[in-house]
């Protein structure tokens, strides 16, 4: 996730909505809504509604908790999914009172853990728990506890490299659960004796002991996820109904069909061409709200929505993506007023749009809808090859 | 809490000194050649200078950090810093390099804003990306040299 917007926060509507509706024509283009897909034990219901947070585009899932190799668990709804980040992170009162243990460090100390995302942190210390994703199990895995009371000075690093995340109106959910390209997270651990200030106390830890992708850590349907969700019209949709399918290509239910496959670079990067301009650090995430590329002629709006695009009338674009064949692939969007958008109930919009650096398109979950996008995690194969890559549904 | 009031105290002064200290190097985005070298000390990224570019106007160092972010600094032939560019698992150390600008790179964040941009007379940052995958870069408008362009500040 990463990225969320205190849109309706920001905005100062109360339950963003009650106004008007958006004055839109109807996209166009929109994709049509691929088959339901029926309960089975890799797929997670998933919703896009009002959620804690009172912002739009949030896509939400359960996930349930467990003391290792217990029965002692919760099961916490409200969880953002994020293909955007790696690792589950949980609002520490989202689980109060379920004992997780913490993992140590070499000196017997408990892990800490500094998470950048980009304009955020969230800062906690390091908890082993059986997490259940619908049917499915990744036993005793490394995940991060925000805000835990226990833990509550910040390193002054840590501290600098933005706002701390400490509560659901920070990350518009209980918890986030980062299903990215990556295994693990790669991010900044400490390893402080508890009487030290946490400053100067880097810890050095192996993959497998960083906080770690939970699909990946699956005994079966571990090589990525799926993301499906119905198509909507261009005012919006008030919630939205979709799943999350674990593994690619592994069951009848999450196979590749007519999906087009973006390989990535590394990095989760790939390549996208609007208006002329080559965007060389492009990738689809599910925790974006928006589509979010950088168009001078698209108006910005005004005050608290500044960032978002309010074009006087919706726009029909387009841009192109590099598919692992080698040919382009044309990607029909449309930008429609955020102002008009955010007035109406709807919670769910396909045409929200918004502004960014002139070397990535972030293809955010607006481009969800009316889909089924795949993500195939590093260095694990697929029906659509080895990871890192993503695929999607024309 | 009078012990670990009279801690903070020390804890601080030294912070100070440690400041006073770097005071004449301090700067990184509108610096000079000495503030990229003690900014390889404090990152352990010793600054690797690479051949003058765009005929001539501009060398670039870069920085790799423990952590594998890499920074470069780009410095004008008459000895500023005029622009920094980041790419990593995790940012950089943005309030060293950012320097004095770093309050504007905060009140950017702080808009909490899917792009993390300042766009103003005397400084334009972009900050982008994800998680393991960060990408920006900064520079000072008023101050490029001339004959250069900000497309090719990456």
């Amino acid at each position: 996730m990463r990225w969320l917007l205190s849109l309706c926060l920001a905005a100062g509507l109360s339950a963003c909505g009650g106004g008007g509706s958006g004055s839109n024509p109807s996209s166009g283009s929109a994709p049509v809504s691929p088959p339901p897909v029926a309960a089975d034990t890799n797929v997670l219901p998933l919703v896009v509604g009002v959620g804690p947070g009172n912002n739009v585009n949030i896509p939400y899932v359960s996930v349930r908790v467990c003391t290792p190799g217990t029965s002692d668990c919760r099961t916490i709804d409200n969880i953002l999914v994020d293909t955007g980040s790696t690792g589950l992170r949980l609002l520490s009162s989202a689980i109060a009172g379920l004992a997780l243990p913490a993992q140590t460090t070499a000196s017997s100390n408990v892990t800490l853990e500094c998470a950048q995302f980009l304009s955020f942190v969230t800062w906690g210390p390091v908890k082993l728990a059986d997490v259940y994703l619908g049917g499915k199990k990744a036993p005793a895995i490394p995940l991060q506890v925000i805000a835990d009371p226990a833990y509550p000075v910040v390193p002054s690093g840590c501290a600098a490299a933005g706002p701390i995340a400490t509560g659901v109106g920070d990350i518009h959910s209980n918890g986030i659960l980062g299903i990215g390209v990556f295994v693990n997270d790669g991010q900044r651990y400490f390893d402080c004796a508890p009487t030290t200030p946490q400053t100067r106390c880097p810890a050095v830890l192996t993959p497998a002991q960083q906080v770690q992708n939970p699909v990946a850590a699956l005994d079966s349907d571990n090589n990525g996820v799926v993301l499906q969700l119905p198509a909507i019209g261009s005012t919006g949709a008030r919630e939205v109904n979709g799943s999350l399918i674990l593994g690619v290509g592994t069951r009848d239910n999450n196979q590749l069909g007519n999906a087009l496959v973006i390989q990535t670079d590394s990095r989760g990067y790939f390549s996208t061409t609007y208006k002329g301009v080559t965007l060389t650090n492009s990738f689809m995430d599910s925790g974006s709200n928006g589509l979010y590329f950088a168009d001078a002629a698209l108006p910005d709006c005004s005050g608290s929505l500044s960032g978002f695009y309010c074009p006087t009338s919706t726009q029909n674009l387009s841009a192109t993506v590099r598919l692992r064949n080698g040919s382009n692939a044309t990607i029909d969007f449309s930008i429609a007023n955020a102002s008009s958008l955010l007035a109406s109930s709807s919670y769910a919009y396909n045409n929200l749009g918004g502004t960014l650096s002139d070397v990535s398109f972030d293809w955010g979950l607006p481009f969800y809808y009316g889909r089924r996008v795949f993500t195939v995690i590093e260095g694990r194969s697929s029906v659509a090859g080895v990871g890192p890559l993503v695929a999607y549904t024309p | 809490m009078a012990t670990s009031f009279q801690n903070n105290l020390v804890r601080g002064a030294l912070a100070c000194g440690f400041m006073f200290m770097c005071g004449a190097a301090q700067a990184h985005l509108g610096g000079t050649p000495t503030s990229v070298q003690a900014d390889g000390v404090v990152w352990q990224a010793p600054a690797v200078a690479g051949v003058a570019a765009s005929g001539g106007r501009y060398t670039v160092f870069t920085h790799t950090t423990p952590e594998g972010v890499k920074v470069r600094q780009f410095v004008s032939t008459t000895g500023l810093v005029f622009a920094v560019a980041w790419e990593g698992p995790l940012l950089p150390d943005m309030e060293r390099l950012l320097g004095t600008y770093f309050p504007l790179y905060q009140n950017a964040l702080q808009q909490r804003k899917r792009s993390v941009r300042v766009d103003t007379p005397s400084l334009l940052l972009e900050s982008g990306g994800m998680m393991r995958a960060f990408v920006g870069r900064a520079y000072l408008p008023d101050r490029l040299p001339l004959g250069v362009y900000a497309l090719e500040l990456q």
